[in-house]
């Protein structure tokens, strides 16, 4: 008997397991499943200047993939129908990862010969890499026998993040800044002025001392503050975001985390400075909180966003997450440019998010028309209007952006103007893996744990990442 | 002097279920904390220090990952249960068919086969990824399931050896007898090994089951299509807070829960086969 229930078990495990895979086997999602190529139902405008004839004889499949959530996800699958409006026999295929899995994911494809057609890149982190290993096509050339598209629509800022050995192998998708927030309520109730343009690191941490705040609403300049009971911090923990925040505050000070040859700079003395500033913030002046609190700079910003840190960083493609939509933050907030340091000068991190043609791809043709429309001024408009990001093209910052994009005006007017203060980006093999070692694996990890601020860590630290550039190179 | 030793007794009795007590704690207090964070509003899962439980349970947390996210969770969930039922079964396939062969046959060059095979343990996925999507990719596996089931069919080191010292503390007599009576050595290997090796079977099966469910790594590069993910590599895809500057902790901690169940029921429901499948082999050996 037990034998036989024993069987009938396993047989109704086994058959549950077989429905559920011809379930699973069976459908497909129209995102997956692109539509057969099929002739155009109605007439089409001429794309971007090319031609009815040309837009409907260029056809194909191509993959584009991204880094994104799935809100993004819907998002370009929106911007695709609208493509194919114009290019009926194209059919583009969009994928979207995590951050962290896009990267892996795209290294291994590259390596393997299997990379989409068209990839979403960061110039700041991964572009000299993927150019140097001879995976991105140079769009410059394309552009230089299309006549109907013309790569100086962009800023030059932002071609110059696009480009490689003086080749263009990327178009700008975007260029966003990184600035600093501050919570004007608490600012209001604190009686602490405000964020100006002449501020220094100096000054930001006189506003941090009076907006940190214990149990007893004591402040970190009073007398009996006790730092064990902190309720308010001043400001957000930003200690490892290296290229956002780090980098710039260090070449405020006439350091910098690499050379300009490419080389490490970490041990160069406004480096060792700044380092050395944002430590005692935590261990010293005990007005950022430390990383067993907060775990890393996104989880800090966290706290900024509930209204229980004065001073956090605030990238130009946050705006939506933060001023717009149901899910806004619950704060009153405003932007300023990071602080200046002892060179007398303020630089703010600039950023763009390009789109790339793969060199393998067998389509270049589609791969370009669906770049172009990707990174072109009607898309860019939508983009910067929905607040997920600055335009690589002026006159849309100027108008859209300023007009539509979520936030406050003065907000806005601050990411516009820290354009005039780029923080210079080395062009590195792998600084998108240099970034990560430098900023979680020694200033998170190990330098801001430890209570005391030791040189040996960053002269280990400046071994490392010379090692890790020399065995980044080709 | 009897009550002495039966004093002795329950004290010694009552520290030890005090230490299991804490260390069980330890263990579970993770699963309680994400349990808690599936309950609670986003806010409240950023709170600083954080708190176990919520002060009201948000209950529609775990309607919102259905309606709101948008994202297709039944999907990855199947995409979860086909990939990891094909693996179970290729891996119990292969791994005891290849246990019996070194487990019973002697042959010129067994022990160097063994011992290679063993030595693939070592061979960290990292290492070999590229190769091997290199070939997949001539083989038209990628953004297919094909190149996670297929390997599995191939045999598993690790479960190999497991199945092979089980197979060890089966008598010979018995294959020999059946031999004797005229039975092929597929017949042995199906009709007498194979019942034999059912706690084997089940404790390969679970933990075969629990890797290939959890695993990340492979899906997530053989992968693209985003419908075709499994729930680890979705669980990545739901908590993008660079894109956005904001995680949905509250969502990703209810999809954690829902795609933790399964393994539970699995291991509750089969753990005396597990625990005795893993120690009979290591006493007997």
């Amino acid at each position: 008997m037990k034998k036989a229930s024993m069987k009938k078990m396993l047989a109704a495990v086994l058959g549950l397991i077989m429905v559920i895979t011809i379930m699973a086997g069976c459908g497909g999602s129209k995102k997956s499943d692109g539509p057969a190529q099929s002739p155009p139902e109605t007439s089409t405008s001429a794309p971007g200047g090319n031609d009815k004839d040309t837009a409907s004889t260029i056809s194909g499949e191509i993959k584009y993939n991204f880094w994104g959530d799935a809100s993004q996800l819907e998002a370009i699958n929106r911007q695709i129908e609208q493509f194919k409006e114009k290019y009926p026999n194209i059919n583009v295929i969009a994928n979207a990862s995590d951050w962290g899995t896009y990267w892996e994911k795209l290294r291994t494809e590259s390596a393997g010969g299997q990379a989409p057609d068209t990839f979403a890149m960061s110039t700041t982190a991964y572009l000299p890499y993927f150019a140097e290993l001879g995976f991105l096509k140079d769009v410059g050339e394309l552009d230089a026998k299309d006549d109907s598209f013309d790569i100086g629509i962009y800023n030059p800022a932002a071609i110059q993040l696009c480009s490689y050995n003086g080749k263009v192998v990327a178009l700008p998708q975007d260029m966003n800044v990184i600035v600093m927030a501050y919570n004007v309520d608490l600012f209001e109730k604190a009686g602490v002025e405000p964020p100006n343009e002449d501020w220094t690191w100096d000054d930001l941490l006189k506003a941090a001392q009076l907006l940190t705040l214990d149990a007893n609403g004591n402040n970190a300049l009073s007398p009996n503050f006790d730092k064990n009971n902190i309720v308010q911090w001043g400001i957000a923990n930003l200690s490892d975001y290296l290229d956002g925040f780090v980098d710039p505050m260090c070449y405020s000070n006439g350091g910098s985390a690499y050379t300009d040859d490419g080389r490490s700079n970490i041990l160069a003395e406004g480096t060792v400075k700044s380092f050395r500033f944002l430590h005692d913030l935590i261990w010293k002046y005990h007005v950022a909180p430390d990383f067993d609190v907060v775990g890393g700079s996104w989880f800090s910003n966290d706290l900024f966003a509930q209204g229980k840190c004065a001073i956090s960083c605030l990238p130009s493609y946050w705006l939506f997450s933060y001023a717009g939509g149901e899910d806004k933050v619950p704060i009153n907030f405003e932007a300023f440019e990071l602080p200046k340091g002892d060179t007398g000068k303020r630089y703010n991190a600039v950023q763009s998010k390009a789109i790339c043609i793969y060199e393998g791809t067998k389509n270049v043709e589609a791969a370009w028309e669906f770049v172009k429309f990707i990174a072109g001024k009607e898309m860019a408009g939508k983009v910067a209007a929905s607040g997920s990001g600055m335009s690589a093209i002026d006159e849309i910052n100027q108008t859209i952006f300023m007009s539509d994009a979520p936030g406050t005006e003065a907000t806005k007017k601050v990411m516009l103007k820290a354009y005039d203060n780029p923080c210079p980006v080395p062009k590195i093999i792998g600084i998108g893996d240099l970034n990560w070692l430098v900023g979680n694996d020694y200033l998170n990890m190990i330098i801001m744990r430890d209570p005391e601020f030791k040189m040996e860590t960053l002269e280990a630290l400046d071994k490392q990442v010379n090692a890790m550039i020399e065995q980044l190179k080709p | 002097m009897m009550q002495i030793a039966k004093a002795k007794k329950i004290f010694n009795k009552v520290l030890l279920y005090m230490l299991l007590c804490f260390l069980a704690s330890v263990y579970i207090l993770p699963f309680l904390q994400i349990i808690g964070n599936s309950l609670k509003t986003y806010w409240e899962t950023q709170e600083v220090p954080p708190k176990l439980f919520p002060k009201v349970p948000q209950w529609n947390n775990y309607m919102d990952i259905w309606v709101k996210m948008e994202l297709p969770l039944l999907r990855w969930f199947m995409n979860t249960v086909f990939t990891t039922s094909m693996i179970v079964l290729g891996i119990v396939i292969s791994c005891s068919y290849i246990a019996y062969g070194f487990s019973r046959f002697n042959g010129k060059g067994k022990n160097f086969w063994f011992s290679a095979i063993m030595c693939t343990m070592f061979i960290p996925i990292f290492a070999k990824i590229i190769p091997v999507y290199i070939i997949y990719g001539k083989l038209g596996f990628i953004d297919n399931f094909l190149a996670l089931i297929v390997e599995p069919f191939f045999g598993s080191a690790v479960y190999m050896f497991l199945f092979r010292q089980f197979i060890l503390t089966i008598p010979r007599d018995l294959d020999e007898a059946a031999l004797i009576d005229g039975a092929g050595y597929l017949k042995i290997f199906a009709k007498i090994i194979m019942p034999m090796l059912k706690p084997a079977v089940a404790a390969v099966s679970i933990l075969a089951f629990v890797a290939a469910w959890g695993d990340y790594f492979t899906p997530m590069i053989f992968l693209r299509t985003s419908t075709k993910f499994t729930i680890s590599v979705g669980l990545a895809f739901i908590n993008s807070t660079v894109t956005s500057g904001r995680s949905n902790a509250h969502w990703l901690a209810a999809v954690t829960v829902l795609t933790s169940i399964p393994s539970l029921i699995i291991f509750f429901s089969a753990q005396k086969y597990f625990i005795g499948g893993l120690t009979v082999g290591a006493i007997k050996g």
